[in-house]
């Protein structure tokens, strides 16, 4: 039988996407973590200087302002997204024909990301913003919700809840489908209330599904650039941050490619701990089953 | 009775969300349509004149057509380009057994490993490679629209190996043992019998690549100088400069980049969710 070809046919097939994804992945990270330790402005040639790169930038009062923020909007995807995925999924989990909502709540998740940051851009503006104005008719103050210190992070939270709030509720969706209907009915039959069927029977079916989603939440919130750069492009002075918008900073508009690279690589690290996490939670899923 | 109470408050609950989601591009639209002054002053008054020339003009500043063409230039040849590479190799991955197992494996681990690399960790490097390539081959160099090609290409690679590879190992396996048995060779067998069993999963991956690239921002923003080159996402942050206080043009402009991506969305609709909904499981 063909299938047990012979070994060069089958390497030949894969070679072209071997090739490319060595060099424009493989390579790129060794680079990247090489150069992390080199003092390298631009392209000309680097020296290597050992840790001094990440020691400047733990000493750098906005690396740790990246990090919070980027925290705040990881943590705040979790307490936003998660809790409201679940009610949008039971939502059009109902049997009803219900395609239209799902497809209109689908529609901010094919936006890139700086569409939605502009879009979001004359809501969350201070002076024209859709939020402002309607606070100012009804007679408040006008608040900084971007531009200013410290609310950004949050408003980048809301901006991020809109757009993905629809992907993650379909993962919902069908993690719902795939529950086993037997115990909910004889949740059911036993008389459970609403409020306790969903607590002790729903939310340990689905445990797969949040895990799932709370994994890209987390990717999500570690690579979080495009929507922060478009509403703020890092805030007055750097204040907005996320790691990713002050290493693409570090690296393409001081050209530090030194230290930009160290940022990288504390991402990188930061990426493949939670990919490591997922697959021990998913090993162990195939443990118990 | 109570039927159509439930299917009121459903109804309702519905009417909620859909506002809630569609109020953000409604407002766009709305201002799109004032001038700077109606926006500055007033912005909840209605536009004096509900003016269609506004956004003719817009369409001629922003070049719109240029960045069109570019956007779907480089998206039909990525997607194109990769589709098929990625076919051979996820086909070789899937199908085709050497003595042991582990080379398949070893091969689809290290793709999908892809997954968890992110993007800002190759933005450097893929500035210098493709300055380096400005030396040899200029088209493809720093601020040329193809010297997107291959990143672009290498970015799909994880994502298409993990959902090509899902599709193809659900293929029969005497479909393929009939075809060699009427006497067809690989190619044969590959192109002409295995991919047209495999054709809604590779449609939904085919999509999704599209709209993955069209997307793209973080590599076209460091690869692209000349306006003429841009692609529509960094065309899209580059309003606001462009247009600084014009805030009415940039409303304008954004509209007219969103309606065909929203018309696409509408047409694939299925694919897109059923193939993301998919590919988050699996991943």
């Amino acid at each position: 039988m063909h299938l047990h070809c012979k070994a060069w046919k089958k390497i030949l097939l894969c070679l072209p996407a071997l090739i490319i994804f060595c060099i424009y992945m493989i390579y790129p990270i060794c680079d990247t973590i090489f150069t992390s330790f080199q003092r390298q402005i631009m392209l000309r040639p680097g020296w290597f200087v050992g840790f001094d790169n990440y020691i400047k930038l733990f000493e750098e009062k906005y690396f740790w302002i990246a990090l919070k923020n980027s925290g705040i909007i990881t943590i705040g995807s979790f307490l936003t997204q998660l809790p409201l995925a679940y009610l949008l999924g039971s939502f059009l989990n109902k049997p009803r024909k219900n395609s239209a909502y799902k497809t209109i709540s689908f529609i901010p998740n094919i936006l890139s990301g700086v569409m939605a940051g502009l879009i979001w851009t004359f809501i969350l503006d201070p002076s024209i913003g859709l939020f402002n104005n309607l606070l100012i008719s009804f007679g408040s103050e006008p608040v900084l919700w971007i531009g200013g210190k410290v609310l950004t992070p949050y408003a980048v939270t809301l901006v991020l809840l809109w757009q993905f709030v629809g992907f993650h509720s379909v993962l919902f969706l069908a993690g719902f489908k795939m529950m086993p209907k037997d115990t909910i009915e004889a949740a059911h039959i036993d008389g459970a209330n609403t409020w306790q069927r969903n607590l002790y029977v729903i939310l340990p079916a689905i445990k797969e599904t949040v895990k799932i989603s709370a994994v890209f939440m987390l990717i999500g919130g570690i690579n979080q650039y495009q929507q922060t750069y478009m509403l703020t492009g890092g805030g007055p002075t750097h204040y907005s941050e996320t790691l990713a918008t002050y290493t693409y900073y570090l690296e393409f508009r001081e050209f530090n490619f030194g230290v930009g690279s160290a940022m990288a690589t504390i991402i990188l690290i930061l990426a493949l701990g939670t990919s490591i996490i997922m697959l021990q939670a998913t090993t162990r899923r195939g443990d118990t089953a | 009775m109570r039927h159509s109470k439930r299917k009121i408050v459903y109804h309702a609950v519905g009417t909620v969300i859909t506002l809630l989601f569609l109020i953000p591009f409604l407002w766009m639209v709305f201002l799109s349509f004032k001038d700077n002054l109606g926006i500055f002053s007033d912005p909840f008054g209605l536009p004096t004149v509900w003016d269609f020339s506004l956004y003719i003009e817009t369409y001629k500043t922003a070049t719109l057509g240029r960045l069109f063409l570019n956007s779907l230039e480089i998206v039909v040849s990525s997607a194109g380009i990769s589709m098929i590479i990625l076919f051979l190799s996820s086909y070789s991955i899937a199908r085709l057994v050497l003595k042991g197992r582990k080379i398949n494996n070893f091969i689809y681990y290290f793709f999908l490993a892809g997954t968890s690399i992110p993007v800002f960790a190759q933005l450097m490097t893929i500035y210098k490679l493709t300055y380096s390539i400005s030396g040899v081959i200029p088209a493809f160099g720093i601020g040329e629209l193809w010297s997107l090609l291959l990143p672009y290409i290498s970015l799909q690679v994880p994502f298409l190996t993990l959902v090509l590879v899902g599709g193809l190992r659900s293929v029969p396996r005497a479909l393929e043992e009939a075809a060699i048995i009427d006497g067809c060779n690989l190619f044969q067998v590959m192109f002409r019998v295995v991919l047209p069993t495999i054709k809604p999963v590779f449609m939904t991956a085919l999509i999704l690549n599209f709209l993955g690239i069209w997307n793209e921002y973080p590599v076209a923003s460091i690869l692209l100088t000349t306006k003429d080159s841009f692609t529509i996402p960094l065309a899209t942050v580059l309003f606001k400069e462009n247009f600084t206080a014009d805030y009415g043009a940039m409303l304008r402009a954004a509209t007219m980049i969103l309606i065909p991506q929203v018309v696409f969305y509408l047409i694939f609709q299925r694919y897109i969710i059923e193939g993301m909904a998919t590919a988050g499981i699996k991943g």
